[in-house]
């Protein structure tokens, strides 16, 4: 695995997760939209060894006719198992901050989990997202801090096991300075968060 | 039966605790295995899930009937 900046290159075999996650950002990218792959599915990705139900991506807000463009695409090879009215995917769940779901058709599982970024954390994920290359292709993903930080605030028990795994794997790599700035923000007391990583001076 | 409360959130605890001391055992595995390696376990145990879930489903439906 190659690390520069905010940028990630590995090969793998690719799973389903991956190419489902692989082939919806792409669409996202040839229309243009800016959006980041968070949550579990980025620990994946990297080699944890569990399964998903679902990839969670978000995106900047978009109008309702790049919104069509982009549904049209996705229709081919996918489809929507929300709703199949365009209209009210977009009216009625985008806009109100409620995800939409796409899986191969046919499928219900795995799933794309799609929402527009609604909150402080996904617009700086969007401005400053890490591109990660794998097998030539690309992918963007929040920051690392960002999601080990938000893991941990979730609290799940799998949560935090994402957060160790992430940790573990890219702590050379992190910014540990903006992993403290981000657990503060989150009020999640810093000892807790040490314990939960792993995280020794 | 009475169960012992204390004792089960000590175990859940000790559990917890134990998965993340093997996920920094892992994190070391992976770190210098090749990753044909590695992603083609994880493949096999990702892409098997679907399909346990069609099976699982198919027969559920069967058993109704």
């Amino acid at each position: 695995m190659k690390i520069s900046g905010r940028r990630i290159t590995f090969s793998k075999i690719l799973n389903e997760l991956d190419k489902l996650a692989l082939e919806f950002t792409g669409i996202l990218a040839r229309n243009r939209v800016r959006y980041a792959v968070v949550s579990g599915y980025v620990a994946i990705l990297f080699g944890r060894n569990r399964s998903s139900e679902d990839v969670d991506i978000i995106c900047e807000k978009v109008g309702y006719e790049r919104f069509s463009r982009l549904w049209r695409e996705v229709n081919r090879r996918m489809e929507c198992v929300i709703t199949s009215d365009r209209r009210s995917a977009y009216e009625d769940y985008l806009l109100k901050g409620t995800a939409l779901r796409f899986a191969r058709k046919g499928t219900f599982i795995p799933n794309i989990e799609l929402k527009f970024a609604n909150s402080d954390l996904h617009v700086a994920a969007l401005k400053k997202p890490v591109e990660v290359r794998v097998n030539r292709l690309t992918l963007h993903i929040s920051p690392l801090e960002q999601q080990i930080a938000y893991k941990l605030y979730l609290g799940s028990e799998k949560d935090i096991e994402d957060a160790r795994f992430m940790f573990a794997l890219f702590r050379d790599h992190l910014s540990l300075a903006e992993v403290e700035r981000l657990l503060k923000g989150m009020r999640i007391p810093l000892g807790r968060a040490k314990k939960f990583l792993g995280w020794q001076e | 039966m009475k169960l012992n409360l204390r004792e089960m959130a000590e175990e859940k605890k000790r559990n917890f605790e134990e998965r993340l001391r093997f996920i920094d055992m892992y994190v070391e595995w992976l770190k210098k295995t090749p990753n044909a390696v590695w992603s083609l376990q994880q493949k096999t145990l990702i892409d098997r899930l679907p399909e346990t879930r069609r099976r699982v489903s198919r027969r559920g439906r069967h058993s109704r009937k």
